[in-house]
């Protein structure tokens, strides 16, 4: 007995003891970068490392890879250059499977490494890191488009947020559909942040224009929204707007088309995928699905949006081609020119880069995204829509139906409860 | 017909001469003394890795009582977990907005908010037991499991408490003057040289709230109330004849399993930062049930190994992907990390039980026989 | 009153695939005593076999086949070399060991599906038919019917052939049964088999109009199967055909009324078919037809 006791005291004085030796005991005299430049975690001489918490296993998988082909398309180039302040710019990379418990490991694995996250997907991760985003101030290129995350300075949405995507939607329904004052509307959505923000939009549009709007909240892994579009087409709905998962909205123009319910649909970018048109929803959805989005379609014919398609065909000659890859690369363009900004300021910390972001006031990214103001911390950046119509004959699945615009309501609108 | 069956160990409590005393504790004591060091050598991906796996420990264990000592099988586990979770951030939170979310809370102590959430979740648990009382077998498992789909809804219906779909933040919790964070800004907490942020801190609470909780079940079961619960499980008829009190015993092992499954759900909140509601799904009551068998019904000290198996292996699968040969490129087709996580859990969970029912527990059992045979 | 009656055919056709879900799952349970938690995975399997079948031009008819052969062998394999080794032990054991299975198929089905949304190819298409105000899809009717045939052959079969009787038999009382000479491995694996059988019919269904095809949340959907088996009675056959009607049912009406019930919270639907369980329970602790025991002390 006293022997165990002796062996576990010599145990814990030697285990602590050497705790001297671990490489985690500060050094008083850590010096500072030389130079003028100041720099952060994750910059070096030569290289920048930024991080990438994205999605490879999970429901959201393509929309991932093809965000990530953007981005390499866009670095590569870019570092053959001589990428940011002579530095070649590398990123690490982690999945975390749409669970934001695993993202907030990810995160903490990387975030000592890196300067800024160029990337972070999913609106539950971005929910579940939001503080220690703000708490680290760490940019964020947010693949998510809620403009309930405003409220993080850090959070850099590029593109117009869902609620102005929906006032956009509902105003050019009005304009080329002929609803008037008095008509129902109906929106489908999802429970979450995602579909309560298009839901937020939806109804300040309603109000605006004086319709009846009639919501179905449903959860992302419905599969089947017959009973949906069955009690709004009892209802007479004269419109549908859609701010759901792609095979929702297939399952839901396909069940009005084969009952002769042929109003129009209006979703948001993320409820439509090029895959849907292979299935035998097609016709249905060529015929009564517009799509409202910020980023430019893949077969846009604006110079800018049609050298990086030549140059991303060129490249990922058997890659799936969708928007996102579009959206990948002008992300990277819009971080670049935070870094670029941040360099010119002899600032490559974490607070350098939050000031450069904060003093871009107008950033065009050749017409690949719609034009954005990150000048007013809090505000929505973009404005402007684009109405699209799926179209399985043109590169991307999806063709113009209408360029830039932006509804009066849209202009103003700021979010509220 | 619907009787659920548990795999019984043979020696569930060790009647030991001195020499055949059982192993479970020194090796749990020897397990605490090198636990106790880590924050001095590992860095944070270990900490946080270390963090929820005590969370899960705790639970587990709380839910290897109810299915190893009371056998009732339960699904709902992640619910009482959701109640802890929510319950501390709460009530210790404040009332704020947050963007466009208003969310309430009670600024109550931090420690006063862990006690009482822990004693809600035991409340949620003991509001359950008359219909777990009703029920039996698989009917209460899957009954159980309405209790998840039920959570989720709340908690996304109700975002004055739990911040709607965004989630809220989780109050770092203080003790005494003594917070489990980074500290002030500009200060930093030196120990034997070693910077202690707000992983280390939270890894010393982790600990400690696990080996309190191994203990606690260890007399728990070695105890008359483990004799009694394991006479209901065996047999409720003849337990009832005994003089057992069946419905009382049954809903004191709701009671304290939920409350290990409330601590355990604190301790996740502290380890998060910031919960969201999609964390507490079916998902998470079936990984609960997979480190209990893992470990071996019936056993703490297995409880907590499979709670650490299940936690750690798709994060250090991902952390070492770069040298494990054959997984390909995140972006690239083939096998991701996470993927060969998954297939790794879910292969070693089939042959792990098919060797050994026992689970892990069962596993050290043979080790120590053969130990006490060769001596 | 039309609406109504939409919601309802639309309910009871669905619940009529809920329906296949739930035999299966309590075909399994019947004969081994066995949770079987891997019964999406089987349903996966199924579907993604037809589905890429389907697309390697095979005739439907084949693909089906094609579809439950697969299904079924990998119930059957699953039964043999998983199952029946340590069913002796203990049966919690082994269902949390098919929960080991459940991940390893869908992960690899998830994998190998991707974003692709895999149309099943169904001859039906998006065609309805319309029975007076009320349409439903003409796959939606198939799969009633389908299920009907099934249905019936599978109690035909239980009620009156040898093997039919000897499952019943072990069901009953498993010792006398082995006593008496049914060979309970075999009927183990029987069971097992026609249930990856019939999950594969049932995914067919669940993936044809008016869903555009098969998608890793597909496997969500077989999660219906709980609950239905549950109401029916997990050691019902016929009430597992009751159970699904009942999901179907609830959860069409729960999903079409859904602002009249607003009051409960938004997205009440995807819990009705768990309320409606727990109610059910509440009054029939074993489900509606579930053997019910006595417990006197």
């Amino acid at each position: 007995m006293t022997k165990r006791r002796a062996v576990l005291a010599i145990a814990l004085v030697a285990v602590f003891g050497a705790a001297g030796c671990s490489t985690k005991v500060v050094d008083a005299s850590s010096s500072p970068s030389a130079g003028k430049l100041a720099t952060g975690p994750g910059v070096t001489d030569t290289t920048i490392t930024l991080g990438v918490l994205t999605d490879r296993t999970g429901p959201y998988a393509g929309l991932g890879k093809a965000v990530e082909q953007g981005r390499t398309l866009f670095w590569d180039d870019r570092n053959a250059k001589g990428g940011v302040c002579g530095r070649k710019v590398q990123f690490v990379l982690k999945d975390h499977g749409y669970n934001p418990q695993n993202a907030v490991t990810a995160y903490a694995s990387i975030k000592d490494n890196v300067l800024a996250l160029h990337e972070l997907l999913g609106s539950p991760e971005i929910a579940a890191l939001l503080d220690s985003i703000q708490s680290d101030q760490m940019l964020t290129g947010a693949l998510s488009w809620s403009s309930s995350l405003l409220s993080n300075p850090y959070v850099v949405i590029s593109g117009t947020t869902y609620d102005v995507e929906m006032i956009n939607a509902v105003d050019w329904l009005v304009k080329n559909k002929g609803l008037t004052k008095g008509d129902k509307i109906g929106h489908i959505f999802h429970e979450g942040d995602y579909g309560e923000n298009g839901d937020a939009g939806v109804v300040a549009a309603a109000k605006e224009y004086g319709l009846e709007l009639l919501p179905y909240k449903i959860k992302p892994t419905t599969a089947d929204l017959t009973a949906q579009v069955t009690a709004l087409k009892s209802a007479g709905a004269k419109a549908i707007l859609l701010t759901v998962a792609p095979a929702q909205t297939a399952s839901a123009v396909g069940v009005a088309a084969a009952s002769g319910y042929a109003v129009p649909f209006v979703a948001n970018a993320p409820s439509f995928s090029t895959a849907l048109l292979a299935t035998a929803a097609k016709p249905a959805l060529e015929k009564q699905l517009y799509v409202a989005t910020s980023i430019a379609p893949f077969s846009a014919t604006a110079p800018g949006a049609a050298q990086v398609r030549d140059a991303f065909v060129a490249k990922y000659s058997d890659a799936i081609k969708i928007q996102y890859a579009l959206f990948g690369y002008a992300q990277a363009q819009i971080m670049a020119g935070i870094l670029d900004t941040a360099c010119k300021n002899n600032d490559l910390t974490r607070a350098g880069l939050l000031k450069a972001f904060q003093s871009q006031s107008h950033v065009d990214t050749n017409g690949l995204i719609a034009p954005l103001d990150f000048s007013k911390p809090g505000g929505i950046p973009a404005r402007q829509t684009y109405i699209l119509k799926p179209d399985s004959a043109a590169a991307g699945g999806l063709t113009q139906v209408q360029d830039l615009f932006a509804a009066p309501l849209a202009q103003s609108y700021t979010p509220s409860k | 017909m619907s009787k659920v069956d548990v795999a019984v160990p043979v020696t569930t409590v060790p009647v030991s001469p001195r020499r055949t005393r059982s192993l479970a504790l020194p090796a749990v004591a020897t397990a605490v003394v090198v636990l106790a060091a880590v924050p001095f050598y590992l860095d944070r991906f270990w900490l946080t890795l270390g963090l929820f796996a005590f969370a899960a420990a705790v639970a587990a264990i709380g839910l290897g009582l109810l299915l190893g000592q009371a056998g009732q099988l339960s699904l709902g586990h992640a619910f009482f977990v959701a109640v802890g979770a929510y319950g501390y951030t709460y009530l210790a939170g404040t009332s704020r907005t947050v963007g466009v979310s208003h969310q309430g809370g009670l600024g109550l102590p931090p420690l006063i908010a862990l006690v009482l959430a822990v004693l809600l979740a035991g409340l949620a648990g003991l509001l359950f037991s008359p219909v777990a009382a009703r029920l039996r077998g698989i009917y209460l498992g899957i009954a159980s499991l309405a209790l998840v789909f039920a959570g989720q809804h709340i908690l996304a219906n109700a975002p004055l408490v739990t911040g709607g779909y965004n989630g809220r933040t989780v109050p770092p919790l203080t003790i005494g003057g003594f917070g489990f964070d980074d500290g002030a800004p500009g200060t930093q907490l030196l120990v034997l040289g070693v910077p202690f942020h707000r992983e280390e801190r939270l890894w010393y609470l982790g600990l400690a709230v696990t080996a309190l909780a191994y203990l606690y079940h260890r007399n728990l079961v070695r105890g008359r109330p483990g004799i009694a619960l394991r006479a209901v499980r065996d047999s409720e008829l003849m337990a009832g004849m005994m003089g057992v009190p069946v419905t009382r015993y049954k809903g004191y092992a709701f009671l304290v399993s939920s409350m290990y499954a409330g601590l355990g759900g604190v301790l996740l909140a502290l380890a998060f930062g910031r919960i969201v509601p999609v964390t507490f799904d079916y998902a998470m009551s079936i990984e609960f049930l997979v480190m209990v068998v893992l470990g071996g019904l019936g056993s703490a000290a297995g409880a907590i190994v499979g709670a650490f198996f299940v936690a750690s292996l798709p994060r250090l699968l991902d952390r070492y992907a770069d040298v494990l040969p054959g997984l390909a490129e995140p972006g690239g087709d083939g096998v991701s990390p996470a993927v060969a996580a998954r297939f790794g859990y879910a292969i070693a969970l089939i042959l792990l039980l098919l060797i050994e029912p026992g689970g892990a527990a069962g596993l050290g059992r043979r080790v120590a026989n053969r130990f006490r045979r060769n001596r | 009153m039309t609406q109504f009656l939409q919601l309802l055919a639309g309910g009871v056709s669905l619940g009529a695939v809920y329906a296949l879900l739930a035999l299966g799952f309590v075909v399994v349970f019947k004969a081994s005593d066995v949770v079987n938690f891997g019964h999406p995975a089987l349903l996966m399997i199924g579907a993604y076999t037809i589905a890429r079948l389907g697309l390697s031009q095979v005739a439907f008819p084949l693909a089906v086949l094609g579809g439950v052969l697969l299904a079924a062998l990998t119930g059957l394999v699953v039964q043999r070399f998983l199952v029946a080794p340590i069913a002796s032990t203990s049966v919690v054991t082994v269902s949390i060991m098919t929960i080991g299975v459940d991940i390893l198929a869908q992960t690899e089905i998830t994998r190998r599906i991707g974003v692709d949304i895999l149309s099943i190819a169904d001859p039906w298409g998006d065609r309805v038919v319309r029975l007076g105000a009320v349409d439903v899809p003409q796959a939606r009717v198939a799969g009633l019917v389908s299920s009907v045939v099934l249905i019936g052959l599978f109690l035909a079969w239980f009620k009156l052939s040898r093997w039919g009787v000897a499952m019943r038999a072990v069901a009953d009382d498993a010792p006398t049964a082995a006593l008496m000479g049914v060979p309970r491995k075999v009927i183990s694996a029987l069971a097992w088999t026609l249930a990856g059988g019939l999950a594969a019919v049932a995914g067919v269904f669940i993936t044809a109009f008016p869903t555009p095809g098969l998608q890793p949340a597909t496997a969500s959907v077989a999660l219906a199967a709980f609950p239905a088996a549950i109401i029916g009675g997990l050691d019902s056959i016929g009430g597992a055909i009751v159970g699904g009607l009942v999901v179907g049912l609830a959860e069409s009406l729960a999903e079409g009324y859904e602002e009249r019930l607003s009051f409960l919270g938004q997205g009440f639907h995807s819990v009705m078919p768990y309320a409606v369980m727990v109610l059910v329970l509440l009054v029939r602790p074993t489900g509606l037809f579930g053997t019910r025991e006595l417990h006197r002390v």
